[in-house]
C-alpha cells in the first residue's frame, strides 16, 4: 500500500503540471512593466496625458527625442541633432542665401551653400522626415482625441473643453508643418487623422495643400484662444492668422495667382491684436531670458528651449554655438562651435554697423564686440534665503598683513572647524564673512551627491594676477583647497575633514614645516587643503565645487554698482585705470578693507 | 495533453497489481578493461520474445525469467557474450571490446539523445579528443574551426565570448546566434561564465530536420552543451589543470615615425610646424603590455554517499589583457549529481553552476588615438593640467579648458577605471521517471534557472580631458547595475517500443520559458541633481511556450525516419501571430547495412541522410515589443520637457509599432553521407543544403506619414543560403606507440537576398550618416556598396575620381556600386595529433577565403584635411601609413579604394605535451606536461592588424594576443 501512495503523489504532481501549463498561455500577454512606458489605455487613463501629449508636438518644434540634449530619438537613422526643427529649416531657409555660410565639412552640408544638393543631401532628408514626423504625430491626437473616443474613456467634461482647445492647437502645428513642407518640397506626401497608420500617403501638389489649409487656419479660430490669452508658449487666434498671412504672401508662387489683398486683410488682423512691441531694449529679445513678461507681449508664438528642461543640440542652441568662435564667453556661452558667419555682403546692407542707426545691426567685429546674450537675472527670485545663519565664535587665526590696508592685522579666523558641531542640519554652507552672494549658484551644490565640497581653485576676475602661486602651496606645490566656501553632509568623511584640520591647526609648526609653507600664519586654505590631501591619500582628486572661485585681490578696490553688481578697479601693465563688472556671479572679497567701507557705506 | 493524462492515469492505476508478480535478473554491464558500466547494451533471453537495454548505468534487468535460458549481450564495438540463467543475483557482465571497432558515440539532438549512427539530420558531434588544445580560456573556442560551417569569431579582450555563426545565419535584422542549450536549459546570456574544462561534448544542430524540435528558435542551428558527470565507481577521482600563458601583440597598425611625421607635417602642413615637439614616442608600444593569464582548475568525481555520482569542480581564470588596465577574473564552482532510485527507474540530474566575474574594461578608444596621437610628443608634460600627461589644450579661464586633438591613448587609459562585476547562477533539476511496468514510457520533467546580476562602475579622473564638463575639470562617475532572469519549465513524455523489425520513439512535451531582466544606469553622479537623468529600464520580459513531438521509426536496422512537429508561442507577437507550426522531416538509409555491402573491406559505414524542416526566428531584441502601440513619457529630469506658461510637461510620444508583425520562417532541405572506409580508418560527412528565410524581420526605413518613427521592425522578403560541407577524420597511423590523426573540413557558404520588396537598406556605418555596406535583392547581405576609385597609370587613386557609372554626368548615389562582401565563400579547419610513446603534438589551422574587409583604420585617418591637420589650428595628429599610397586631402570613406582583400590562413595553435605515468610513485595516476604556443601565423593580403573582423568594418580591434603557454593536468 506503501506504494501506492507513493505513486498517487508522482500523479498529482503530474496533474500539478498539466494545470500549470494550461493557465501559463496567459503570460504571453506581456505589457511594459517600465514607469516610463504605457500601452494606449493606461496612457489615456490619466486625464493629464492630452496635455503631455500636446507638449510633444509643441516640442517637436524643440527637441530631438525624449531626452534632451539626445538619447530615445524621434528620427532613425540620422544623427540626432540634425533632426532638430528649428535648425533644419533655418539651415535650408539661409545656408543657401547671402546671409550665412558654413564652415564645417560635414558631408553634404556644404552643398547647401554652394547650390549643388541633390536627393542625397542628408540634411534635406533630415528637415523633410522631421515635417512629416509632426504631421503624424498631429494626425494621431487628432485620431486620439475624437469626442467618441473621449466619451469612452469617460473623460470629464472640464477636459473635454480642454482638449477642444487643444486640438485647434494641433490642427495649427499641423498646418505649420505642412507648410514649411509645400515651401520647401513642393509636393508632399498627404495624410490627415481620417487615414489610418500605416496607409500609404498620397502625394498632394502645391495647390491642392494650400487650400486644405486656408480652409483648416479658417475652421480652427473659433476654438482657439483670443489673443494673449492662452498660456504663454501655447498659440491663440493671431498665430493662424500670422500663418494665414504667410500662406497668401507666398501663393503666387504656389498657386500662380496672387493673393496679396487677403494677406493684408490678415496681417492687418494681426497688427490690430492685443499684441505689441517690447518696451525693452531691442537686444534683450535675442537673449536667453526673452520669456520675461515685458518681452510676451511683442512674441506671437515662440519655440521654448530651456538650458536644463528643453535641451536639443539644434534650435538656439545650435544657432549661438554654431555662429560663435573663440569670443563665446562674451555672449554667455561655454564653448564655440566655430560654424557660422554672415557673410560680408549681408553686414554690408548695413551702412551703419554700430547699430546706432539700426538697432537690428548687432555685428561681432572680433574684440570690440558690443553684443551680449546673457541671463539677465532677475533679483526678485534670487534665492540666497538660507535655512539658518550660524556664525562661528572668533578666534585669532594670527596677524597678517593686508595690502589693502598696507600693515599687519590680527584676524579673527581660527575656528572653522567648529561648524560641523555647531550645525544642527544634515546639509551645511560654510561661508566666509568677505564671500559676496550674488547669485544663486550656490544652490548647484546642493545637487551635488558629495559629502564635502570645496572650490579646487580661484581666479583673479581682472585677469591680472595668474593665482598659480595661489592654487599651489608650499615647496611640493600641493594643489590647494579654498575654504571659503565649504559645503558639507553630516557624515564621516565631513566629521574627517573637520578633526584633520582642527589637527592642523593646533600642531601648525609642525605642517607648516612638512609641507615647507613659507608663511607663518596658519591659514584654514592650509589646514584644509592638507586635510583633503591627506584624507583622499594625496590624490589631489577631491570632488570639488564646479567652478573655480571668483576672486578681488586686495590691491584692487572694490566698489558696489548696484544690488547685485560690483566693480573691481585695476591698473593694467602700462598703468591704464580700468574696471570690471562683477554681476550675477558671487566672488571673494580677498580686500576686507574694501569690503568694510563697502558695508559701512551701506549702512 | 487531456487525453494523454488520462491514458497515462490507466497505467498508473495498473502498476501496484503487476508490482506483485515480479521475479527478475538483475545485473551490470561493463567495459572489461576499465569496469566502466555500459549504456545501450542489447539484452535478449535466446528463444524468448524478451529484450531489454541496459540504462545509462550499465544497469538491466530481466523479469520471468526461467533457470537455464540463454541470455546474450551484445553491443556493437564489443564481442556478443551468452550467459546461461542459473539464479545468479546482481551478475556483472564483463564485455571485451572487438578489435578496431569504434565506441558508439551517443549525439544530443534536443529532449533526448540517439545513436551517432541513428542521426537522420546534420548533427556534428565535437567530444573532448576533439576539442581545440592549447590556450583555452573560453567555452567557444573548444570547437573553433572544427566542425564545417560554424564559423566562430573570437575577439582579443579578455573574458570576450565568441559569435558563433552556423551556415552563415538566417536573419537580415533578427538575431542570428544559435540557440545554445546547456545540459536541457536553453540560455541567452552568453558562455563566458562557463568554465571551458566543465564541457563535455557539444552536439550541433545544423539543418531544420534536426532544429526544427526547437521550432521558432531554430533558424540559426543549435549547439547543445553537456557538461561532465559523476560516476558510479567507488573512490574519488582528482583531476587538476593548470594554464600559464605569456600573452604578447602580435601585429600592430603601420603608422609614421616621430621623424617621418615631422617630414609629413613640414611638407604637407608647414603652417603647423610649431606643434611638433622633440620626443619621439611609439604610442602603440606604450599602451599595450604583455599580459599574463593564469588558469586553474580543480575537480572531484565520484560516487557521493554511495548513491549519487557527483562531480564538483572549482575554477580560477585570471587574464591580464594586453591593453594596459585590461583584465578579466572569473571564478566558477560547477557541481552536478546524478542519482538514480527505485531501481533506475527515478533518476535525478542536478546541475548547479556559481560564477563570478570580474572585468576592468580599458578604454578601447586608446587603440585608435596610439596611432593618432603625435608621435613627436612625450607622455609626461610637467606643465600640464590633465595629471602631467601630454595633451593638446588652451586654458580659457582658470580651470576651464578646451582641448584639441587626439588624446593621449596612455592617460585614457590610466584616468579611468571602468570595472564590471557579475554573479551568475544557473542549472537545472531534470527528473526521470520509467513507468513500472510499463517500461516502454518515460515521463521526464526540467526545471531549470538562470540569473545574472551585474553591476559596474566607470570612474573618469577630473584630472583627465574625458572629464571636462562644459570645459570645466569635473570628472565623471557613473554606476550601473542590471539583472537578467531566466527560468524554464519542460515535460515530456518519452515512450520506445521495438515491434518485431520496427522500432518506435515517440516524444511529446512542454516547454514555459521566461525572460525578465531590469537594469540601471546612473549617468555622472558628479554632475547637479538637475543635469542627471538616472534611470531603472525595466524589460516587459518575454514569454515562450510550446508544444513539440518527434516520432522515430527504425526500420530493420536500415532505414530510419524522423518526424517532428512544435507549436511555439511568443509574446513578442500579437494573439494573432503568436503561434506557429514548424514541421520537421527526414530520411536516413543505412546503406551499410544492407547485404552488398556488409562484407565489404572498404565501404565500413555508409549512411545517406535527406531531410526538411522549417524553423523561424522571434528573436528581435531591443524592440521586442514591436506589436501593440504604447507611450513613452519623458522623465521631468530628462532634459526634454516643453514649458507652458512657467510649467514644464512631460511628452507623451506615442511609439511606432507593427501590429502585423511575425516571425521568420526558414525551410531548410538538405542532403548528406556520413561514411567510413576502410574499418573506419577515414570517416567522415558530406551535406549539401539549401534553405530560404521568408518574411524576414528587418530593420527598414517606413515613409513618411506611415508610422510615428522612421525606421522599425518589418516582414519583408528572403534570403537564401546554399552551400557544402565536407568533414574528414583521418587515421593515418594507429600502433601500440603511436597514433597520427588528421582532421578536415572545408564548408561552402552562398548567401543571398532573393527578395526585399525593391528596396535598399544601407548599413555598415564609417562616419556620420556615411554608410559603406548595403542590403540590396541578388547581393549579399552587407555586400559593399561604394563609388568605384579611378587610379593613375602608377594605380594610384585620384582623390575623389569616381566612375560615373550611370553616365549621367554627375556622380551622385545612384553611381555606387556593389562590391565584394564580407561574408567568406570559403572556410577551413585542420587539425593534427601525434602521439609517440609519451609524446603528443597538435597544431591547429583556420582559413577563410572571399572575405573583404572596409578598411575603416585607414579611411577614417589617412587624409590632411580633420585628420594630420586637424580641424582645430592647435593640433595636428599621426596617421597610417596608408597616406603614403592615396595622399587623400579630405575623407573618402566612400571610396571602394578601402575594400580589401581579407582572405587568410591562420596556424591557431601548436602544442606539444609530454605524459609521466604514476609520478609521485602514486599508482593510477598520471601527470601531463605541454607546451606551445596560440595565435602563431596569419598570412593574409590585408595590412592591418588581423583580417579576422567580425561584421567586415576594421575599425580598430582589440588585438588578439599571441600566447605562449605553459600547463598541467594532473589526474589521481
Amino acid at each position: 500500500m506503501k506504494k501506492i501512495k507513493s505513486i498517487n503523489f508522482k500523479l498529482f504532481v503530474f496533474l500539478g503540471l498539466i494545470a500549470f501549463f494550461v493557465s501559463c498561455t496567459n503570460d504571453m500577454n506581456v505589457s511594459p512593466k517600465d514607469d516610463d512606458d504605457f500601452t494606449s489605455e493606461a496612457f489615456y487613463k490619466d486625464p493629464s496625458s492630452y496635455k503631455q501629449f500636446l507638449a510633444k508636438i509643441y516640442a517637436g518644434l524643440a527637441v530631438t527625442g525624449q531626452n534632451g540634449p539626445d538619447g530615445s530619438a524621434d528620427i532613425q537613422g540620422i544623427d540626432e541633432g540634425f533632426g532638430q526643427y528649428l535648425r533644419g529649416y533655418w539651415q535650408l531657409q539661409e545656408l543657401p542665401t547671402d546671409e550665412a555660410m558654413v564652415s564645417w565639412g560635414d558631408p553634404t552640408l556644404p552643398e547647401l551653400n554652394n547650390h549643388t544638393w541633390n536627393a542625397d543631401n542628408r540634411f534635406v532628408k533630415a528637415f523633410y522626415a522631421r515635417v512629416f514626423y509632426q504631421v503624424g504625430l498631429s494626425n494621431e491626437f487628432l485620431r486620439a482625441t475624437t469626442d467618441e473616443k473621449l466619451a469612452s474613456r469617460g473623460v470629464s467634461d472640464a477636459v473635454k473643453a480642454e482638449v477642444k482647445t487643444y486640438r485647434a492647437e494641433v490642427r495649427f502645428l499641423r498646418a505649420l508643418s505642412y507648410y514649411h513642407g509645400i515651401d520647401l518640397f513642393g509636393k508632399v506626401a498627404f495624410a490627415t487623422d481620417a487615414d489610418l497608420v500605416g496607409t500609404k500617403p498620397v502625394e498632394k501638389d502645391r495647390a491642392f495643400v494650400f487650400d486644405f489649409l486656408v480652409k483648416e487656419l479658417n475652421a480652427i479660430d473659433a476654438d482657439l484662444k483670443d489673443a494673449r490669452t492662452n498660456e504663454y508658449g501655447r498659440v491663440d487666434k493671431v498665430a493662424a492668422k500670422m500663418l494665414l498671412a504667410k500662406l497668401y504672401l507666398n501663393a503666387k508662387v504656389y498657386l500662380g495667382t496672387s493673393k496679396d489683398a487677403e494677406a493684408l486683410a490678415a496681417l492687418n488682423s494681426v497688427i490690430g491684436s492685443a499684441y505689441t512691441i517690447a518696451n525693452v531694449p531691442y537686444s534683450n529679445l535675442f537673449m536667453a531670458d526673452n520669456d520675461r513678461a515685458a518681452v510676451q507681449s511683442e512674441i506671437i508664438f515662440p519655440i521654448r528651449f530651456n538650458g536644463v528642461n528643453t535641451k536639443t543640440w539644434g534650435g538656439t542652441t545650435f544657432i549661438i554655438h554654431a555662429a560663435t568662435g573663440g569670443w563665446n564667453t562674451e555672449v554667455g556661452v561655454d564653448g564655440g562651435w566655430y560654424g557660422l558667419a554672415a557673410r560680408k555682403e549681408f553686414a554690408n546692407v548695413f551702412p551703419d554697423k554700430t547699430g546706432a542707426t539700426d538697432r537690428r545691426a548687432m555685428f561681432d567685429a572680433g574684440s570690440t564686440s558690443t553684443l551680449t546674450i546673457n541671463t539677465v537675472s532677475d533679483t526678485a527670485t534670487m534665492n540666497t534665503a538660507f535655512e539658518d545663519v550660524v556664525v562661528t565664535t572668533a578666534e585669532s587665526g594670527g596677524t597678517r598683513h593686508f595690502a589693502d590696508v598696507g600693515h599687519n592685522v590680527t584676524w579673527y579666523n581660527g575656528n572653522r572647524m567648529e561648524v560641523y558641531n555647531l550645525s544642527p542640519y544634515d546639509e551645511t554652507l560654510v561661508l566666509d564673512a568677505d564671500y559676496v552672494v550674488c547669485s544663486d549658484q550656490l544652490n548647484r551644490l546642493f545637487e551635488i551627491s558629495q559629502d564635502f565640497l570645496a572650490p579646487h581653485s580661484a581666479y583673479d576676475v581682472t585677469g591680472t594676477h595668474t593665482f598659480e602661486d595661489l592654487n599651489r602651496f608650499g615647496a611640493n606645490h600641493m594643489p590647494m583647497a579654498w575654504a571659503t566656501v565649504m559645503r558639507f553632509n553630516r557624515s564621516l568623511m565631513s566629521k574627517s575633514v573637520f578633526d584633520m584640520m582642527t589637527m592642523v591647526r593646533d600642531n601648525w609648526q609642525h605642517y607648516r614645516n612638512l609641507y615647507s609653507i613659507a608663511k607663518s600664519t596658519y591659514r584654514n586654505d592650509h589646514a584644509l587643503s592638507i586635510a583633503l590631501n591627506t584624507l583622499t591619500g594625496h590624490q589631489a582628486e577631491w570632488p570639488s565645487v564646479p567652478w573655480s572661485l571668483a576672486s578681488v585681490i586686495p590691491d584692487h578696490q572694490l566698489l558696489q554698482v548696484s544690488d547685485d553688481c560690483f566693480c573691481a578697479k585695476y591698473k593694467t601693465s602700462d598703468n591704464k585705470l580700468k574696471h570690471v563688472l562683477i554681476k550675477d556671479q558671487d566672488f571673494h572679497a580677498m580686500g576686507k578693507k574694501h569690503l568694510g567701507d563697502i558695508i559701512a557705506s551701506t549702512n | 495533453m487531456k487525453t494523454i493524462y488520462k491514458k497515462l492515469l490507466v497505467l498508473l492505476l495498473l502498476l501496484p497489481a503487476s508490482l506483485l508478480a515480479q521475479s527478475s535478473f538483475n545485473g551490470v554491464v561493463v567495459d572489461a578493461k576499465s569496469n566502466q558500466p555500459i549504456p545501450g547494451v542489447n539484452v535478449v533471453v535466446k528463444g524468448a520474445q524478451q529484450s531489454v537495454t541496459t540504462d545509462f548505468d550499465g544497469k538491466f534487468k530481466l523479469s520471468k525469467i526461467k533457470q537455464g535460458d540463454a541470455v546474450v549481450f551484445s553491443f556493437v564495438g564489443y564481442k556478443e557474450q551468452t550467459i546461461t540463467y542459473s539464479n545468479q543475483a546482481n551478475l556483472t557482465v564483463k564485455l571485451q571490446e572487438a578489435e578496431n571497432q569504434l565506441q558508439e558515440v551517443v549525439v544530443q539532438v534536443g529532449y533526448g539523445s540517439v545513436k551517432k549512427k541513428d542521426a537522420t539530420g546534420s548533427v556534428a558531434v565535437i567530444t573532448a579528443k576533439d576539442f581545440n588544445k592549447g590556450a583555452i580560456t573560453n567555452t567557444e573556442n573548444l570547437l573553433n574551426g572544427r566542425v564545417a560551417g560554424v564559423v566562430v569569431t573570437q575577439g582579443g579582450r579578455p573574458g570576450d565570448g565568441a559569435a558563433i555563426r552556423i551556415r552563415g545565419g538566417a536573419s537580415l535584422g533578427a538575431s542570428n546566434d544559435p540557440l545554445v542549450v546547456i545540459d536541457g536549459l536553453p540560455v541567452n546570456n552568453g558562455l563566458s561564465s562557463i568554465n571551458p574544462n566543465d564541457i563535455e561534448s557539444f552536439s550541433i544542430l545544423k539543418d531544420a530536420s534536426a532544429t526544427a524540435i526547437y521550432g521558432s528558435r531554430g533558424s540559426n542551428g543549435v549547439v547543445l552543451i553537456k557538461t561532465k558527470k559523476g560516476t558510479k565507481q567507488d573512490g574519488v577521482k582528482v583531476s587538476f589543470n593548470s594554464l600559464t600563458t605569456l600573452n604578447t601583440v602580435a601585429k600592430k597598425v603601420d603608422v609614421y615615425s616621430a621623424d617621418e611625421f615631422r617630414n609629413i607635417i613640414t611638407t604637407y602642413v608647414p603652417s603647423r610646424v610649431g606643434l611638433l615637439g622633440t620626443g619621439s614616442t611609439d604610442w602603440q608600444d606604450e599602451i599595450y603590455r604583455n599580459g599574463i593569464t593564469f588558469s586553474n582548475d580543480l575537480s572531484l568525481r565520484g560516487n557521493f554517499l554511495k548513491v549519487i555520482p557527483t562531480r564538483l569542480s572549482v575554477g580560477k581564470t585570471n587574464i591580464d589583457g594586453v591593453l594596459e588596465t585590461s583584465s578579466f577574473k572569473r571564478n566558477t564552482i560547477a557541481l552536478s549529481m546524478t542519482p538514480s532510485f527505485l531501481d533506475n527507474h527515478l533518476k535525478f540530474e542536478v546541475n548547479a553552476n556559481y560564477a563570478t566575474e570580474k572585468n576592468r574594461y580599458a578604454d578601447e578608444g586608446a587603440i585608435g588615438s596610439a596611432i593618432s596621437f603625435n608621435p613627436t610628443y612625450v607622455n609626461y608634460d610637467a606643465n600640464s593640467p590633465f595629471g602631467g600627461y601630454k595633451e593638446s589644450f588652451t586654458l580659457n579661464s582658470p580651470n576651464n579648458y578646451t582641448v584639441y586633438g587626439a588624446a593621449n591613448p596612455v592617460a585614457l587609459l590610466q584616468q579611468k577605471n571602468n570595472q564590471g562585476k557579475s554573479t551568475r547562477l544557473y542549472g537545472n533539476i531534470q527528473t526521470e521517471y520509467k513507468l513500472h511496468f510499463f517500461e516502454d514510457i518515460k515521463a521526464v520533467a526540467n526545471l531549470g534557472y538562470d540569473r545574472v546580476e551585474g553591476t559596474g562602475t566607470n570612474v573618469t579622473s577630473a584630472n583627465s580631458r574625458a572629464g571636462l564638463y562644459n570645459a570645466a575639470k569635473l570628472g565623471y562617475n557613473q554606476n550601473t547595475w542590471g539583472n537578467s532572469t531566466n527560468t524554464l519549465l519542460d515535460g515530456y513524455l518519452n515512450y520506445n517500443k521495438k515491434f518485431g523489425k520496427v522500432k518506435v520513439d515517440l516524444t511529446a512535451g512542454y516547454s514555459y520559458q521566461n525572460f525578465d531582466s531590469e537594469s540601471y544606469y546612473s549617468t555622472n553622479t558628479l554632475l547637479p541633481t538637475a543635469e542627471q537623468k538616472p534611470d531603472v529600464v525595466t524589460s516587459p520580459g518575454v514569454n515562450l511556450q510550446a508544444y513539440y513531438s518527434r516520432l522515430n521509426v527504425d526500420l530493420s536496422e536500415k532505414y530510419l525516419l524522423t518526424l517532428n512537429f512544435r507549436r511555439d508561442g511568443s509574446s513578442r507577437f500579437s494573439e494573432l501571430n503568436r503561434w506557429g507550426n514548424f514541421p520537421g522531416a527526414a530520411f536516413a538509409w543505412k546503406v551499410s547495412s544492407e547485404e552488398f555491402l556488409k562484407n565489404s573491406k572498404t565501404v565500413s559505414e555508409l549512411k545517406l541522410r535527406l531531410g526538411w524542416g522549417v524553423t523561424g526566428q522571434q528573436d528581435i531584441g531591443g524592440a521586442a515589443y514591436d506589436y501593440f502601440q504604447r507611450y513613452n513619457l519623458s522623465a521631468l529630469t530628462s532634459g526634454a520637457t516643453y514649458q507652458f506658461g512657467n510649467q514644464y510637461y512631460q511628452l507623451g510620444r506615442p511609439e511606432g509599432y507593427n501590429a502585423n508583425l511575425k516571425w521568420e520562417e526558414t525551410t531548410t532541405v538538405n542532403a548528406g553521407l556520413d561514411f567510413g572506409l576502410f574499418n573506419d580508418k577515414v570517416t567522415g560527412s558530406l551535406d549539401v543544403y539549401s534553405k530560404t528565410s521568408n518574411d524576414l524581420i528587418a530593420y527598414v526605413p517606413e515613409g513618411s506619414l506611415q508610422n510615428f518613427r522612421t525606421a522599425g521592425f518589418q516582414n519583408i522578403g528572403s534570403l537564401t543560403s546554399k552551400g557544402a560541407e565536407l568533414n574528414i577524420n583521418y587515421k593515418a597511423i594507429e600502433t601500440a606507440n603511436s597514433s597520427l590523426n588528421f582532421n578536415y573540413n572545408i564548408a561552402y557558404n552562398d548567401i543571398k537576398i532573393k527578395d526585399l520588396g525593391g528596396l535598399d537598406f544601407f548599413q555598415g556605418s564609417v562616419g556620420l550618416d556615411v554608410y559603406s555596406q548595403i542590403h540590396q535583392e541578388r547581393l549579399a547581405p552587407n555586400t559593399f556598396w561604394l563609388y568605384e576609385q579611378v587610379y593613375d597609370a602608377a594605380g594610384k587613386p585620384l582623390e575623389g575620381v569616381y566612375v560615373d557609372r550611370n553616365g549621367d554626368g554627375q556622380i551622385t548615389s545612384l553611381d555606387k556600386h556593389a562590391f565584394k562582401k564580407p561574408n567568406a565563400d570559403i572556410t577551413m579547419g585542420f587539425m593534427t595529433n601525434y602521439n609517440y610513446k609519451k609524446w603528443d603534438f597538435s597544431m591547429a589551422w583556420r582559413t577563410s577565403l572571399g572575405n573583404y574587409i572596409f578598411d575603416n583604420v585607414n579611411a577614417s585617418r589617412s587624409f590632411l584635411s580633420q585628420s594630420i591637420s586637424d580641424n582645430n589650428v592647435n593640433a595636428i595628429n599621426n596617421t597610417t601609413v596608408d597616406f603614403d599610397n592615396t595622399l587623400f586631402t579630405q575623407k573618402r570613406a566612400e571610396s571602394d579604394y578601402y575594400v580589401k582583400d581579407a582572405s587568410w590562413l591562420k596556424l591557431d595553435n601548436v602544442t606539444i605535451g609530454y605524459l609521466i605515468e604514476a609520478p609521485f610513485n602514486v599508482q593510477s595516476s598520471s601527470l601531463r606536461l605541454y607546451s606551445g604556443v596560440q595565435n602563431v601565423l596569419t598570412i593574409s593580403k590585408y595590412k592591418g592588424m588581423d583580417p579576422e573582423v567580425f561584421g567586415g568594418i576594421d575599425s580598430t580591434i582589440y588585438p588578439r594576443a599571441r600566447m605562449f603557454l605553459f600547463g598541467l593536468n594532473y589526474n589521481f
